[in-house]
């Protein structure tokens, strides 16, 4: 299980492909607000926003204004977790669920500024 | 990923099992091989990556479906291991006691059935987070009130069945419960107190029904999977105002306790107080790198550095007053008396606070039921993100509160970590709770951790303090400490789990409770 995490953390950084269409997008986007924004949103307790902040630099900090992820990379850390946060289960975020969200943060992070 | 299979259980059996599993809940809701990774413990106490491994999940949409998977785990003898979010990080999270379980994951089932304004409850599923329920009262405009603990995307029927705690005057939250459906290891489903009666409207509005009340039965046990549960909620007061007071120095909690006890018992103190150390509170918004790099817990020094930056204390109580205005007037009046005979209190409100974030600005919100997940940002400190919870109840006195503090924050600096805890007030207790952050990903922190904690439990037993609920890897440890009149109490839960759960299916290792045929083996 860890050797197959450490191999996606390793994989290549590219941009995500952007959402396939609007009802994936819509997908994604309630995906995200239901699941992420909780952490990482834009607000002053965001718990996820302020340790990207501190770990990757503030200009990484934001999820959806991230373009340095693989819609892999984001499969396995909403998974598996990393550090401080734990993993989501299939029953509550399910694989075309996941699949969305992915989308939509390529679509986000390729948004115009 | 490595297959675990329980004891006795063969690959074919299971195999064969979860193929009838498929068709109770339909095959997307199997969860085997990498798709139940997920149901591990995110954040392990042990080295041993043979423990606590679940074989797969399978998540039902019903209470009729619950009673299918229960009835296939009967016949194939598959222990299930029930959660209803999986979300209950400190102690385990969705991962079970025993390996090769399959998690009976209770996500699907989250319908809102019912939230009765007039009368202040909800009747939920086991699925329904805190979130689920606020966004549900708001959207409807209703003018009431949750209790939430710390992280809100937690179930709201799985937090009060593991006797978790809010913040609110409604902070006991399986005191707030009332009535329940339940399936039993027999695939029986029962209705407790009222809901025993057919055409009865009063389910969840008195708890006791007739005979013998047995809702508690079904709490931090495996005598049973809760499908259904009433919850008392608090009608929207007409005035609110939170508060801080801040004490100094280490050995205030001993006179803080003491103030804080007869108005508590009294109603002056209305919510479900609590006393929180300064890390605990400075880690919410910032890390330790941020005020030290060396090695093992802060010195006072840099204790004193925190302090004064984020303009706390080594003690805060966090309060809040609900009611009319002049009610809240009077009973501020006094708290602040009271607490003003501690050296160094200092009184804040909202309005006084000008550092984002902040401690008060944010439980300000908690206390109010709204809920959050800004406490996670304490599982940064170091940041390896790792936590586990110690939690030894006392009575409300100073002296009991001082030698918890210093039997349990000297073990966990001696063991490198900087302590972190709270002391939250009951009706009439005190619990304890010592949050021990740690890396997950550091085998050397794994085994501290492990070799603390057993520590601990022996030595708060010692001292007659009990621990209220654990994380899954000490839960026989601990039971084993309530063992007055020769273990008579477990005695007791062991006839119980024979007669409503006589094949021993439901979560095999629950609180210290084995089934019969693993009894006494290597697996209990």
């Amino acid at each position: 299980m860890r050797a197959h995490i450490l191999a996606i953390l390793a994989a290549p950084i590219v941009a995500l492909p952007a959402a396939a269409n609007a009802q994936e997008e819509g997908a994604g986007q309630a995906a995200y607000e239901r699941h992420c924004i909780q952490c990482h949103d834009t607000d002053d307790e965001a718990v996820g926003t302020l340790q990207l902040g501190r770990t990757r630099g503030e200009e990484l900090a934001l999820l959806t204004e991230r373009s340095d992820l693989t819609g892999e990379y984001i499969a396995a850390i909403v998974r598996n977790g990393l550090n401080a946060m734990p993993g989501f289960l299939p029953s509550e975020l399910t694989a075309a669920q996941l699949d969305a969200l992915v989308a939509y943060l390529g679509t986000a992070s390729s948004a115009p500024p | 990923m490595a297959d675990y299979l329980p004891p006795g259980v063969s690959e074919e059996v299971m195999a064969e099992a979860l193929e009838r599993f498929r068709q109770v809940v339909g095959s997307e809701w199997v969860f085997t091989g990498d798709d139940s990774i997920p149901y591990d413990d995110p954040y392990p106490v042990t080295n041993d990556e043979t423990l606590y491994r679940p074989h797969g999940a399978v998540a039902p949409a019903s209470t009729e479906e619950v009673q299918g998977i229960v009835q296939v785990a009967n016949e194939f003898g598959i222990p299930l291991w029930p959660v209803s979010r999986g979300k209950n990080f400190a102690y385990g999270g969705a991962a079970p006691v025993l390996s090769g379980s399959i998690v009976l994951d209770l996500n699907r089932m989250n319908r809102i059935l019912e939230v009765n304004e007039d009368f202040g409850y909800a009747l939920l599923e086991p699925g329904v987070s805190y979130y689920d329920l606020y966004n549900y009262i708001q959207e409807r405009g209703l003018r009431l009130w949750l209790d939430v603990p710390d992280p809100g995307w937690g179930s709201v029927v799985g937090n009060a069945l593991d006797h978790g705690v809010g913040y609110t005057p409604y902070g006991d939250h399986f005191g707030m419960q009332c009535g329940m459906e339940v399936v039993l290891g027999t695939g029986e489903a029962v209705r407790t107190g009222m809901g025993a009666m057919p055409g009865n409207n009063t389910w969840q509005l008195f708890k006791y029904g007739f005979g013998p009340y047995v809702d508690g039965m079904f709490s931090q046990s495996n005598f049973g999977i809760v499908t259904k549960m009433g919850i008392w909620l608090m009608p929207e007061p007409p005035g609110y105002r939170p508060y801080m007071i801040t004490f100094e120095r280490e050995e205030d909690i001993e006179q803080v306790i003491e103030i804080l006890r007869p108005l508590k018992v009294g109603m002056v103190i209305q919510n479900a107080a609590t006393v929180r150390n300064l890390v605990l509170d400075a880690a919410i918004s910032e890390t330790k790198s941020r005020y030290y790099s060396g090695d093992g817990p802060i010195p006072d020094s840099v204790a004193r550095d925190i302090m004064a930056d984020q303009e706390i204390g080594m003690w805060n109580f966090c309060g809040a007053l609900y009611g009319p205005p002049p009610v809240m007037d009077t009973l501020w009046t006094v708290i602040r008396d009271s607490f003003s005979a501690v050296p160094g209190a200092r009184f804040y409100f909202e309005e006084d606070r000008t550092r984002r974030p902040d401690i008060l600005i944010h439980r300000a919100e908690t206390m109010r039921g709204i809920p959050k997940l800004t406490e996670f940002g304490f599982l940064n400190w170091n940041g390896g993100g790792g936590h586990v919870g110690f939690s030894p109840v006392s009575p409300i006195t100073g002296a009991d509160a001082i030698r918890q503090y210093e039997m349990v924050s000297g073990r966990v600096r001696e063991y490198g970590f900087d302590y972190m805890g709270l002391m939250a007030i009951g009706w009439r207790d005190l619990h304890h709770v010592a949050v021990i952050v740690y890396d997950r990903n550091s085998p050397d922190e794994r085994t501290r951790i492990d070799e603390l904690f057993k520590i601990l439990v022996a030595e708060a037993a010692a001292e007659g303090y009990g621990e209220y609920r654990t994380h899954i890897g000490y839960m026989d440890e601990i039971a084993a400490t309530y063992n007055w009149n020769d273990n008579a109490l477990m005695k007791m839960h062991e006839k119980i789990k024979d007669a409503l759960d006589p094949n021993g299916i439901v979560a095999p290792g629950k609180s210290g409770i084995w089934p019969a045929h693993l009894r006494n083996t290597d697996s209990a």
